[in-house]
């Protein structure tokens, strides 16, 4: 069944985003081919300058609508096959309401690891295509490298590490997201009425609760104080010794940002699972 | 005999209201039963309870001795008093994702049936008109080889002589051992096809009997018998 339950899933989510993801392989083609020119690398005329300028702003504004309507339609698939008038057909499927959940879960966030892997693509083409291909020059290693020293010194952590942390930082960021509109969502099916305005409310209602939630905690383990005099320490008004600024307190602050994106995707995932199995209100 | 479905104190609250209030009930199987009551009187929440899209706010609810969840929903063929398809399915995928879920359902007997109403399996369902679509989803449901079969307002809302073809259509293709639960108001047009019946009012049974007890021991029809029970 859980086979068959990611087959429709997919099958029923594909054709939109495979239209999305057609229309930014077309931009990063059309980018990567103007960027290929000699002329406009070198901005020999204002038209080319302008036009560059241009390709540039839209690029920039695909990259956000890549993942503004990969994110929106995957909230509004859930709502649609699971509190509109498509769950009757999804609740009355002979199989657990968790598994339901789980799996339009775990789709929508392969949808938006693709969307992510499509934009890391489209960004290396592009540099590929500005630097004609010299980016795979022996210079590359040897700046890397010099990167991943400064990297080490200023943040506490290799290169390699930092995107290591980087990607798995973005992935929890969109499992919360994702959370943060599904139990938005199951909330607001449980009123009688104006649900789509419940579940609205309530997201926002989230949200703030979220925000000042993480403030305090900031403010109380002392947080705030370490961030000030980090930042600091990297625009350089002060100059601190390794080892009392970024450093240390970056490794820190990722550990605490983590244990944070984890805790709140566990209370959302939990209210989440409880209103499906227990307080389903297809009224 | 274990009861088909079985409600003890069951009670469905919104808010104040309360849709269904402390309903104990049990229903045998093989038999065609109508839940009748007017607007309002809890049919269609008691319905939804039973296929698992409401939880009751007490009291439990047995479908052949279990609670309801994946079990019982493998058992239970449920047309909704609306349309809940992705209208912009073909009836051919529809009829393919239904084969996938659901182990007794009949591609064949949903073929036969597309082929005797004229509707072509390509079509995509926004292209249909609303009978269509009703139809379409009554086939969907009366093509699986079910237990029960539950049927919210099947006849309501389409013109009487496709009251009588979706009669028709339900009668001939039931499994004579499998029950089924149809919900309406329309007493007249099913009268003939009941073995039994529910009469529920404002959330609570006001009466279960066979339909050949009304007649002998209350010298009316069924729909008479409606009449005056819920007289405004």
């Amino acid at each position: 069944m859980l086979g068959k339950l990611f087959k429709y899933e997919f099958k029923n989510t594909a054709k939109v985003m495979l239209l999305i993801y057609g229309m930014f392989a077309a931009i990063t083609l059309l980018g990567t081919f103007v960027l290929s020119w000699d002329s406009v690398q070198k901005e020999e005329s204002a038209a080319l300058n302008f036009m560059l300028t241009a390709l540039i702003v839209f690029y920039i504004l695909s990259v956000f609508a890549l993942f503004i309507v990969t994110y929106v339609y995957m909230c509004l698939h859930f709502y649609k096959t699971m509190y509109s008038g498509q769950g009757y057909l999804t609740h009355t499927l002979p199989v657990k309401s968790s598994t339901l959940f789980h799996v339009k879960l775990a789709t929508s966030m392969v949808w938006m690891v693709c969307s992510m892997a499509l934009l890391i693509l489209s960004i290396f083409l592009f540099v590929l295509s500005a630097s004609h291909g010299e980016i795979f020059s022996s210079g590359l290693s040897a700046e890397l490298h010099q990167v991943s020293l400064e990297f080490e010194q200023e943040l506490g952590m290799s290169l390699g590490t930092f995107c290591v942390h980087a990607g798995f930082s973005v992935l929890l960021s969109c499992l919360s997201y994702l959370l943060w509109i599904f139990t938005s969502a199951s909330v607001g099916q449980l009123f009688s009425q104006y649900k789509v305005v419940a579940a609205i409310v309530t997201g926002v209602v989230l949200y703030f609760v979220e925000q000042i939630a993480s403030l305090i905690i900031m403010f109380t383990t002392g947080y705030t104080a370490s961030m000030n005099e980090t930042t600091v320490s990297i625009t350089g008004i002060n100059a601190v010794p390794a080892g009392s600024g970024a450093d240390s307190v970056f490794p820190a602050l990722l550990g605490n940002t983590y244990i944070w994106s984890i805790l709140l995707c566990l209370v959302y995932y939990i209210v989440c699972r409880v209103i499906i199995q227990k307080h389903l209100n297809l009224e | 005999m274990s009861a088909l479905i079985e409600c003890k104190d069951l009670t469905k609250s919104y808010g104040k209201k309360t849709a269904i209030d402390h309903i104990s009930l049990s229903i045998e199987g093989g038999h065609i039963i109508g839940l009748l009551g007017p607007n309002g009187s809890g049919k269609t929440t008691l319905i939804k309870m039973l296929n698992g899209l409401l939880t009751p706010t007490s009291g439990s609810l047995y479908f052949q001795e279990n609670p309801i969840g994946a079990e019982s929903k493998k058992h239970i063929s449920y047309l909704p008093d609306h349309n809940y398809l992705n209208m912009n399915q073909r009836v051919s995928d529809i009829i393919a994702f239904f084969k996938d879920f659901y182990e007794d359902f009949d591609e064949n007997r949903a073929y036969d049936m597309l082929e005797k109403l004229q509707i072509n399996p390509r079509d995509r369902l926004k292209s249909m008109s609303k009978g269509t679509k009703e139809k379409v989803q009554l086939i969907l449901v009366m093509s699986r080889r079910a237990d029960l079969y539950v049927l919210d307002e099947p006849i309501a809302g389409v013109d009487p002589a496709a009251r009588d073809y979706i009669l028709d259509v339900i009668l001939s293709n039931y499994e004579p051992e499998a029950s089924i639960l149809i919900s309406t108001h329309l007493i007249a047009d099913i009268e003939n096809i009941l073995d039994e019946v529910i009469f529920i009012q404002n959330g609570t049974i006001r009466l279960t009997a066979s339909v050949d007890d009304i007649r002998a021991n209350e010298g009316k029809s069924v729909d008479a018998l409606f009449r005056e029970v819920f007289k405004c």
